[in-house]
């Protein structure tokens, strides 16, 4: 969610409950008022009536066109002992002259007069009506409540628009932030206290980060370049003692078998270094390279290796697929897909190659059920049942389509796994 | 014919290298084969020993600890000398080779290397060397002429296949040593065959050529070093 529709949210319920707690605080304060004054009104009219009613004087006419009322009765001692002196109520009046009901304030007031009896005086006037006060107020407050959201949108789009177009500025420049890639400097000037230290602290850490990134990419290579000069004494000092005609076959088999577990060493040290060069884009040669063509150069070779499994395998060229990028690390590419495929295969399975203008596509029978394509792309990943692979291949694959800008992508299907390379 | 061009005139080659361990066993390794060899563990040693002496072979690292081996190249280039140089680097990396290459290096072999490597490409320079441009490779009554890729037993063509020719080439190169299968395989197919976990091709390759050796009457026999790999060996 946005930040300005959360501070919008925000802001309307806060007002929501203001307003509503105001309107009913408001409307309580206005019938107060109007009750007062309506009283004064009606406490004097009574007076008059009673002034005139004790004087014997006349009384005045029932309504004098105000639609006031009075009706003056005899109660008995009894009756006034059970109500107050006077006494207020709210309660429709039937009004003569309009022939109708009418929402009024009533002042009830009891008195004596010389002789001593009891007379109890209603006076009335037609009153406020209340419900329609209630409306009004009502869609007022509702009026108001538009209009304040309205306000409170407009000033956030605008005042969130205005002060956080470098936080815009910088989440942009963020997400196009590739580690080890040729990255643009941040330029986003501000005068926001909190943006600025916002992108200084970004900077840096990024900038730390890059650090590490290259400290770990040079420590490879660096790593593997000092392993070579040791590895080749060894295997050197093991060649000669092969030379010994005095040993015997056990001896000699046991120092076969320690030199080629140094040659595997040595093919993972290569491998490393190549990972870490293809990486520190070490290859420059770009030209055009036919992969479908490097696919059928290399086919028979490893048809013969592995004929022992005896796999089919078929080629479909719909379309020569072209890459620009280096020779050698195209014929790696492709090999590591071929031998992939081979290896991760059950005896009598099936290897499908197809290759279209923008991809290729590699599919084979599996000898154990699907992969997590999260995993099989890191640095010595091994499935289940393949120790004899360095595992490194699909690393290094994976590094030359992102070194060249391919898209690489796993999946399985119909008990196959299958490699698609596409260009983006 | 090696064997007796070595007997004749021994031949001398230049081990520069700044690893001791690595000097020593190279050496060891080389007078073994009757060469005359001398050593240079840094730069000046090096560029001093080949100022003063001529040799018919130098094997330079590139990496030494008071230069860059190739500047030896562009000294040598500068005084008109052409010196026949392999590169032994760490340093795996194409411009490296390219760049040695360009300075007249004859050759280029990264580290971590086979000794039978190191002595085919030595070799194979040697020959190059002393009978340029014609690259006839003689053993008993077998001949090898490189460049058109034929095979002559006792001057009598045999029709050998692409990876028969390839696979008795690699051993030619390194007779009387034993090379595993596993080396042989990368040194015909490429390095992708690492991962083979069956060698039965090449047993189907090798029975091949052995039949065709006897069948001519070659003096030269590949034999089964304990089932871990083979050996060229004159009969």
């Amino acid at each position: 969610m946005k930040l300005i529709n959360i501070i919008a949210i925000r802001i309307s319920l806060i007002a929501v409950a203001i307003l509503a707690f105001w309107s009913v605080l408001f409307y309580y304060a206005v019938m107060n008022e109007v009750n007062d004054e309506v009283d004064d009104a009606l406490e004097d009219y009574a007076e008059t009536i009673l002034i005139r009613h004790v004087r014997n004087e006349e009384l005045p006419t029932q309504s004098s066109g105000s639609n006031n009322q009075f009706f003056i009765k005899e109660i008995s001692p009894e009756e006034a002992m059970l109500q107050e002196r006077v006494r207020y109520e709210d309660r429709d009046v039937f009004i003569n002259e309009k022939n109708e009901f009418e929402p009024a304030r009533v002042l009830h007031y009891i008195f004596e007069n010389e002789e001593g009896k009891l007379f109890e005086l209603e006076v009335s006037t037609p009153h406020i009506e209340k419900r329609d006060l209630k409306q009004a107020i009502f869609y007022w407050i509702i009026f108001l409540f538009i209009a304040i959201l309205l306000f409170v949108s407009i000033l956030s789009i605008w005042s969130v628009k205005r002060t956080m177009s470098p936080l815009r500025v910088l989440l942009k420049w963020i997400d196009n932030y590739r580690v080890g890639a040729d990255n643009k400097p941040l330029n986003n000037p501000t005068k926001i206290y909190e943006l600025s230290t916002l992108n200084k602290v970004v900077e840096d850490s990024f900038g730390r980060m890059e650090e590490a990134y290259l400290l770990q990419k040079r420590f490879v290579e660096n790593a593997s370049h000092e392993m070579q000069t040791p590895l080749a004494i060894s295997i050197s000092r093991l060649e000669m003692m092969l030379e010994d005609p005095t040993l015997s076959e056990k001896q000699m088999e046991s120092v076969v078998k320690t030199k080629q577990t140094l040659d595997r060493l040595v093919k993972m040290n290569r491998a490393l270094l190549l990972l870490s060069k293809i990486d520190n884009g070490l290859f420059h040669n770009h030209s055009s390279v036919c992969i479908s063509e490097i696919v059928q150069k290399l086919i028979p070779d490893y048809q013969m290796v592995y004929a022992a499994k005896n796999i089919s395998l078929n080629t479909v060229i719909k379309e020569p697929f072209y890459l620009n990028i280096d020779e050698n690390l195209a014929a790696t590419l492709v090999s590591n897909l071929i031998k992939n495929a081979y290896t991760h295969n059950i005896s009598g399975g099936e290897i499908l190659i197809s290759t279209d203008k923008n991809s290729i596509i590699v599919e084979n029978t599996s000898d154990n059920g699907e992969l997590d394509e999260k995993l099989i792309f890191e640095r010595f990943y091994h499935s289940s049942n393949s120790r004899q692979s360095i595992g490194l291949g699909l690393s290094i694959v994976q590094s030359i389509c992102r070194n060249y800008n391919l898209n690489i992508h796993y999946s399985f299907n119909n008990g196959k796994h299958r490699f698609t390379i596409k260009k983006n | 014919m090696l064997l007796l061009q070595a007997k004749h005139k021994k031949m001398k080659i230049l081990v520069v290298e700044d690893n001791s361990e690595l000097r020593e066993v190279i050496t060891q390794s080389l007078e073994k084969e009757r060469y005359l060899v001398e050593v240079a563990a840094d730069y000046s040693t090096a560029s001093q020993k080949i100022a003063e002496y001529e040799y018919d072979c130098i094997l330079l690292d590139i990496m030494l600890p008071d230069g860059n081996g190739l500047n030896l190249l562009r000294e040598a280039e500068k005084d008109n000398r052409h010196l026949n140089v392999i590169i032994l680097s760490a340093k795996d990396s194409v411009e490296d080779k390219v760049a040695g290459l360009q300075l007249g290096a004859d050759d280029y072999l990264p580290k971590p290397f086979h000794l039978s490597e190191l002595h085919a490409r030595i070799k194979s320079l040697l020959r190059r060397m002393n009978w340029s441009g014609n690259n006839i490779l003689t053993i008993a009554n077998l001949k090898i002429n490189t460049t058109s890729f034929s095979v002559l037993i006792n001057d009598k063509h045999i029709d050998l296949g692409r990876k028969e020719y390839d696979i008795l080439l690699f051993l030619v190169n390194r007779k009387e040593r034993i090379v595993e299968k596993e080396i042989l395989a990368e040194g015909v197919w490429g390095d992708f065959i690492d991962q083979a976990d069956n060698f039965d091709f090449i047993y189907a390759h090798i029975k091949n050529l052995r039949k065709k050796l006897k069948e001519a009457g070659a003096q030269v026999e590949i034999k089964t070093v304990y089932g871990f790999g083979y050996k060229l060996e004159v009969l």
